[in-house]
């Protein structure tokens, strides 16, 4: 197993073009060490993106923030702007793993490894963020949608890499992250949730990790929730139009992922609606 | 100087520890040293046909690879029922089949993939209910040609492996005159220790014959003796040396990797061999806590006095039971917890299964046994329309009861009432909580389980400045036994405490011997020790002095550090050295005290009745309360408060007790919520073999706020008058969750772990296993509305025979 770890976009580039088929890129290395140790993957060749100056910064223009592919997860949890603007998002990546994950995790490694289960998804899908995967050359913005294709998998291509996440301005505070798991500190989510409430015509967004192969918008239950209001029975009858395909594993059978979705959707629904 | 004992001193090892100056066996790196890799076993149950060795041996690196055929040697504490490596066949997925040591790990891991093992695969067994009937499979044909202690009865010819009867008084009359009869069932699972440092153990066999042996253990003398055992050698040919251990719980009790790098050491004279097992390996490859299906029948009176109890536990041993069979031995003689029952049946029986083997575990089977205890209490309190703490003020052990065994409480037992008074009132017992929060509270009792001959030694050896270096071998496993020990010599010799250097970590050649670190003993036990070389050494000094002073050495006054005859002084070190003359002749020398100690009086109890009037040294006694809420939404515990009270006999060192305390009732916790061993029933793996998904509480979940207080009925033999509490702290917490959990819910979960999806089924009636989650709820969780005097729902669940 070869690494190397270029200090260029320009080596970066070189490198995807030259062997893109038969390397793995790394960020934090806390997804993909773990495989390797596991035996589910063997690179032959790992580049480190850590090195490259300026890809662990976070900037803003009028239309939106944008983030750097080695942007660590506490980094974003603390950023005053990211706060203000998008507390949910800080709020999602504080919930993942311990303090040592999120010091070497960046947000860019959580999204590409696209895991259904993925604690900042459901926030970054509600806040319409988008993706840019560029090559050299070449680069293209995707929205969340298109990005995730299925579990572990997504639009990346093998000559590109994810280098920058936008999310528009302005952002949303009347937001909620809800995530429920084994035990209160590191641990991954059984069932996750972001909801929210946004802009003047007050719509309603809501999106549910690890209990359908993508993190998508639940987009049935919203246009109800737009359409009838937040009443208790309204917020009961949304639940039976969420789209989830959940699994039974060690973190939880299908049947209660289903109930505790559907709970923790009246619950912040419920929080939600006195800020309405 | 008086004031050692009681004091809140620092750790005696807090600096090297938080330094990293402290060195564990993974941190020992001798030159030259080979690693060492075991082969397991992929099935829970399967014949042994072939092994081939052969291309492991040839890969270049390789430089001993063994199996059963080479070692055929048996290991075992209690109970010798184990090869060192599977020889006829394996029992549970992940027993060792064979071993590599190599030049390094990577060379060692090809090595185990290129030895071929044939196996036929056999029936497995994952039930110990199933496992007692004549149809089962026969785990150990050969159970009845084992060597085993005498307090161990296993049945001949069948899969149990200990079967200890409790028979007192008349329960089956005094179940006649019962107002009221409940029976219930109980489950609780194999759990793991998780020890922050996995087994770890370095061998080196020299050419002169010597073994030297580096281990993470709890017991270096029991290592080295089960070992001259296993290999049939001299035990002085063997010397074990402990580092610093990082957590032990019981899993590093008796023997347990250490014969393999041994046997791979004597393939390889002259070269150290490293073992450290994954994170993966300590999963299920050593050892776990036993499960237990329990059934407990009590019959009451109108008055609430239970008149007559039934105390079933089924034990899982797993495949093996060397050291689980004590387990089974003291939940024998502990059958009904703190309580005085006049009429009792128990049976505590041992099964082997295909589980992964069952062991020691802090609270040696008092955690298990006290989940179904203290919830049946609290089912037979409410039955009756009595409040909990009040049932069990009615029905615990006081001076003049008899327990189980027949052996008289006396005032000195330990006063298990002000344990529960104390903690009734920290929790603010009777209060007004909102909805869907509640109090729950549960007593623990727990007695050394040990053998009657376990012995403790200690040497305090005088150093030119009147300090000493005091040597004993209980191994400071977190629990503060370098420190406790350091207090105990302090106090005795009257001498400043930082006059006394702790050598803690042993080494069998040089230091004394202890039995084992284990059974919350060592402060009773050791401490004795330690006391007595103390107490030996004054006394040796005393007999200089007196020849100094001319008179009886029962003359000489020994205080603060001064020997003295009425206006006649010498102070200590003047004479620890030898005392020198104004004309230079010397009597006297260096003085070195020892001392020994062994609890007097225990007797095994009767075969047939359990009958002992002193099976145990001493029992410690407390009560643990819970104040938490659930939501009714997701089933979530949030736990505000936990409050302990034990009856310790003298608090020692107040620092390192609450330690104690607050880690019991956290691993309680853990134990009680989210830890649970799952083994798949038709491939016998262990499904969650990593701390992925094997959850152990993170500081996140601590409970809000915990206290922990202490009595002290002084222990009569006990060193100041302290006994042990080490495990104790971690006995009644599932249990106490359990009851605060019926009491904010209405929902019983009889079946630890107790956690959301349990909770959630009781509540609303919802079956998560099938598709349509509005079906019956899974047992065995049952569902009552609280109303007094009125049958409650749950009735029909259990049975439950009015009269
Ligand atoms: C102990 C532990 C606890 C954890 N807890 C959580 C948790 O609570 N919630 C949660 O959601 N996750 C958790 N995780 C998973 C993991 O930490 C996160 O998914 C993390 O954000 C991954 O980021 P990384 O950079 O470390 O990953 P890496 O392993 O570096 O990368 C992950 C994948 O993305 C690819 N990749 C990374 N960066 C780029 C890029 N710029 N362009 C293209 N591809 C890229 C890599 O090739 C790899 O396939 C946990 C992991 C561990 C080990």
């Amino acid at each position: 197993m070869e690494y190397l770890k270029p200090v260029s976009r320009k080596e970066l580039h070189l490198l995807l073009k030259k062997k893109g088929k038969n390397l793995r890129l790394l960020a934090g290395g806390t997804d993909l060490l773990v495989r390797i140790r596991h035996g589910k993957e063997s690179p032959a060749l790992i580049v480190d993106l850590k090195g490259i100056r300026g890809f662990d910064k976070i900037s803003s223009n009028k239309k939106f923030i944008s983030i750097g592919p080695c942007v660590t997860l506490q980094a974003i949890a603390e950023h005053d702007e990211i706060r203000r603007n998008f507390p949910a998002l800080a709020e999602a990546s504080r919930s993942v793993g311990s303090w040592q994950i999120r010091n070497r995790a960046p947000l860019a490694g959580n999204i590409c490894n696209a895991s259904p289960a993925a604690d900042t998804l459901p926030v970054l899908v509600l806040y319409d963020a988008r993706v840019k995967l560029s090559h050299s050359g070449r680069r293209r913005i995707l929205s969340m949608k298109r990005f995730l294709t299925g579990p572990g998998k997504s639009a990346l291509r093998p000559d590109e890499y994810l280098s920058e996440i936008r999310l528009p301005l302005p952002g949303e505070k009347r937001v909620l992250f809800e995530k429920f798991s084994r035990r209160k500190g590191l641990d991954l989510s059984t069932v996750s949730l972001a909801a929210g409430i946004f802009g003047r015509r007050n719509r309603v967004r809501l999106a549910i990790g690890a209990c359908a192969p993508i993190v998508k918008r639940q987009t049935e239950a919203e246009d109800f929730l737009n359409e009838h209001g937040l009443q208790d029975k309204d917020l009961e009858l949304a639940c039976s139009l969420l789209q989830l395909s959940p699994i039974t594993d060690l973190r939880g059978k299908a049947a209660f992922r289903r109930h505790i979705a559907a709970r923790l959707v009246v619950a912040t629904m419920k929080k939600l609606r006195e800020d309405r | 100087m008086k004031n050692s004992v009681g004091k809140r001193a620092q750790r005696v090892d807090g600096l090297a520890k938080v330094t990293g100056c402290a060195k564990f066996v993974a941190d020992l790196m001798p030159g030259g040293a080979l690693c060492a890799k075991i082969l397991h076993s992929p099935h829970p149950h399967a014949e042994i046909v072939s092994i081939d060795t052969t291309a492991a041996e040839k890969l270049p690196g390789v430089k001993a690879v063994i199996c059963g055929r080479d070692y055929p040697l048996h290991t075992g504490l209690y109970h010798v029922d184990q090869y060192m490596f599977a020889m006829e066949k394996v029992r549970y997925v992940g027993e060792p089949v064979a071993a590599v040591a190599a030049l390094d790990e990577k060379t060692a891991a090809q090595a185990i993939d290129l030895i071929k093992v044939r196996y036929r695969k056999l029936k497995p067994n994952f039930d110990p209910i199933h496992g007692m009937k004549k149809s089962a499979p026969l785990i150990h044909p050969n159970l009845h040609k084992y060597f085993h202690v005498s307090a161990i009865n296993p049945v001949p010819h069948t899969n149990i492996a200990n079967h200890f009867k409790i028979r007192k008084g008349d329960p089956d009359s005094a179940f006649k005159k019962s107002f009221c009869i409940i029976e219930n069932r109980f489950h609780v699972p194999q759990i793991q220790h998780v020890p922050m440092e996995t087994h770890g153990a370095i061998a080196l066999a020299e050419q002169t014959g010597r073994i030297t042996v580096w281990s993470s253990c709890q017991s270096p003398f029991t290592v080295r003796y089960l070992m001259a055992n296993c290999f049939k050698r001299e035990i002085g040919d063997i010397r074990v040396i402990a580092p610093y251990v990082g957590g032990g719980f019981g899993c590093k009790a008796g023997i347990n990797i250490e014969p393999i790098t041994v046997a791979l050491a004597l393939k390889c004279p002259g070269r150290h061999v490293k073992l450290i097992l994954t994170r993966e390996e300590e999963m299920y490859t050593v050892v776990v806590r036993q499960a237990c299906h329990i059934r407990i029948k009590s019959g009451v009176d109108r008055t609430g006095r239970i008149l007559a109890q039934e105390n079933e536990y089924i034990w899982d041993c797993g495949a093996y039971a060397g050291y689980g069979v004590n387990i089974v031995r003291a939940a024998g003689y502990s059958i009904c917890g703190a309580y005085n029952i006049d009429n009792l049946k128990g049976d505590s029986i041992g099964v082997y299964t295909n589980r992964p083997v069952g062991s020691a575990f802090r609270g040696f089977g008092m955690s298990e046994i006290h989940w179904a205890i203290e919830q049946q209490m609290d089912i037979l309190a409410h039955e009756l329309g009595i409040d909990p703490v009040e049932f069990r003020h009615i029905n615990a052990l006081k001076p003049g009861s008899h327990n189980a065994t027949g052996e008289l409480v006396t005032v000195n037992t330990g006063n298990i009432h002000k344990c529960l008074d104390q903690v009734a009132a920290d929790l603010g017992w009777g209060k007004k909580l909102p909805k869907y929060r509640a109090l729950g509270i549960a007593l623990a009792q727990k007695a050394p389980a040990m053998p009657n001959n376990a012995t403790s030694s200690a040497v305090v050896k005088f150093n030119e400045n009147g300090g000493v270096e005091l040597l004993f071998s209980g191994m400071e496993i977190g629990q503060g036994v370098m420190t406790a020990m350091a207090q105990i010599c302090a106090e005795t010799l009257e001498i400043p405490l930082e006059k006394v250097t702790v050598v803690g970590l042993p080494d069998t050649d040089y230091s004394p011997y202890e039995w084992q670190t284990v059974a919350s003993r060592l402060t009773f036990s050791c401490g004795n020790a330690v006391k007595k070389a103390a107490e030996d050494a004054i006394c040796q000094m005393k007999i200089i002095s007196a020849g100094i002073f001319k008179v009886r050495a029962d003359d000489v006054v020994y205080k603060n550090g001064v020997f003295s005859h009425k206006n006649k002084s010498i102070e200590l070190v003047q004479i620890c050295m030898g005392y020198q003359f104004t004309d230079g002749h010397t009597v006297g020398g260096a003085i070195v005290g020892r001392g020994h100690f062994t609890a007097e009086g225990c007797i095994n109890c009767d075969p047939d009745t359990g009958y002992s009037p002193k099976p145990v040294a001493n029992w410690t006694f407390g009560a643990q309360g819970v104040d938490l809420s659930v939501c009714p939404e997701t089933g979530r515990i949030t736990i505000h408060k936990v409050s302990c009270t034990y009856d310790v006999g003298k608090v020692i060192n107040p620092l390192t007790i609450e330690g104690q305390a607050y880690g019991g009732i956290v691993q309680g916790m853990g134990a009680g919520i989210m830890e649970q061993l799952i083994v798949d029933e038709q491939t016998g793996m262990v499904k969650n073999p990593s701390l992925v998904d094997y959850k152990i509480p993170t500081a996140l979940d601590m409970p809000e706020e915990m206290t922990a207080s202490f009595v002290e009925t002084a222990q009569l033999d006990g060193p100041f008058g302290a006994r042990g509490v080490g495990e104790h702290t971690m006995i009644p917490t599932p249990a106490a969750i359990a009851n605060a959990v019926y009491h904010a819910t209405g929902v019983r979960i009889m079946d630890l772990p107790v956690t959301p999806e349990k909770i959630l089924s009781g509540m609303h009636g919802l079956d998560f296993d099938s598709k349509d989650s509005n079906a019956k709820p899974e047992q065995p969780v049952s569902r009552s509305k609280k109303k007094r005097g009125r049958p409650p729902l749950y009735a029909k669940k259990w049975d439950r025979v009015k009269r």
